[in-house]
């Protein structure tokens, strides 16, 4: 399996991650977020990240604002209250998936 | 380095060459694509805007586009439904109860003193009025905000209309014993087939603030 395709099934928990920590942020902030923390390893495309930012949005993890931004107007995604709570039990979620998956792949001798 | 507004205009009318619908949509790629654009020439001082332009739209390609449209148009219809939903919600919380249950009693009190075939009439008008309404949304509202979401608020609608069906259908009964138990189950029928009117009412009125706000930002004259 490609890093991409590892990264598109980890996106929905990377973008509530960032937007945890920097509170509020564009889809192209987001893009070029990820992109610098991963040292250029990781890079979403367009095509993934605005359905996963609807996705989240529908579902009321996301709350929107538009503003006018250098002559354009521009989306910005924060946590929506649900989002802020949810986003606890999928960290917590795939730490413990990490963990199990470091059992299988790196088993100790028995 | 910012675009210019001649600049941001091009990459505008590229993208509604693209073929995409919502301007909700539009928005969202041009920031993006401008976004790229500006980074593009402040890495490789040398290219022109047109270099820039090309490589930005090249990497992005037209299926991205289709993808993104197809996702938004499945959020606000989703949107549409949430709204429609809090508001109908709100009319069985603490703060809204009371006129609930005044209506309902109401009702019952109609019930009582017309009848059901005249209630069942009367029932009938108010989805005629919410109708006109709908028809005068889609007639005057409508064809200005569809690329601006609306599309779908019309499920609001479609809900209400349900409730009609659900009602005529699965509760009413010409042979129906009229007793205390069902005209209290008529009228609390009644009430909430009302309220999902309300609710459907509201959440055009929500959306269409929403899509004058955006054509605003966006600066699209209707």
């Amino acid at each position: 399996m490609s890093s991409s395709n590892l990264l598109k099934g980890s996106l929905q928990i990377i973008i509530l991650r960032l937007l945890e920590t920097n509170g509020r942020m564009y889809g192209y902030e987001i893009t070029k977020t990820v992109k610098e923390m991963s040292g250029g390893e990781f890079k979403i495309t367009e095509g993934a990240l605005y359905p996963a930012l609807h996705k989240l949005e529908a579902e009321g993890m996301l709350e929107t604002t538009t503003e006018l931004v250098d002559g354009r107007a521009r989306k910005y995604y924060s946590l929506s209250t649900q989002g802020q709570t949810e986003i606890k039990t999928k960290l917590s979620d795939v730490f413990v998936f990490w963990q199990n998956l470091q059992l299988i792949l790196n088993p100790k001798p028995l | 380095m910012k675009l210019t507004t001649g600049q941001l205009a091009e990459i505008k009318h590229y993208i509604e060459d693209m073929g995409i619908k919502y301007l909700d949509v539009q928005m969202e790629i041009l920031d993006h694509t401008a976004c790229k654009i500006e980074e593009t020439m402040a890495k490789y001082p040398d290219w022109s805007f047109k270099d820039a332009f090309y490589q930005t739209t090249h990497e992005f390609g037209h299926l991205q586009y289709k993808e993104f449209e197809k996702s938004f148009a499945k959020t606000a219809q989703k949107k549409s439904v949430k709204v429609f939903k809090s508001i109908l919600i709100e009319w069985f919380l603490p703060s809204k109860i009371v006129y609930t249950f005044l209506l309902t009693v109401l009702f019952a009190f109609v019930i009582l003193q017309v009848g059901v075939v005249y209630a069942t009439k009367l029932l009938l008008a108010i989805y005629v009025v919410s109708a006109l309404l709908d028809l005068y949304y889609l007639i005057l509202k409508y064809p200005k905000y569809r690329k601006l979401s609306t599309i779908r608020y019309s499920v609001a609608t479609v809900n209400a209309g349900y409730l009609m069906l659900a009602w005529k259908y699965f509760i009413y009964d010409e042979n129906m014993v009229i007793n205390f138990y069902t005209i209290i189950a008529y009228a609390t029928f009644s009430v909430f087939f009302i309220i999902a009117i309300i609710a459907s009412y509201q959440t055009k009125k929500i959306t269409i603030a929403r899509c004058e706000r955006l054509r605003q930002l966006y600066k699209i004259s209707l």
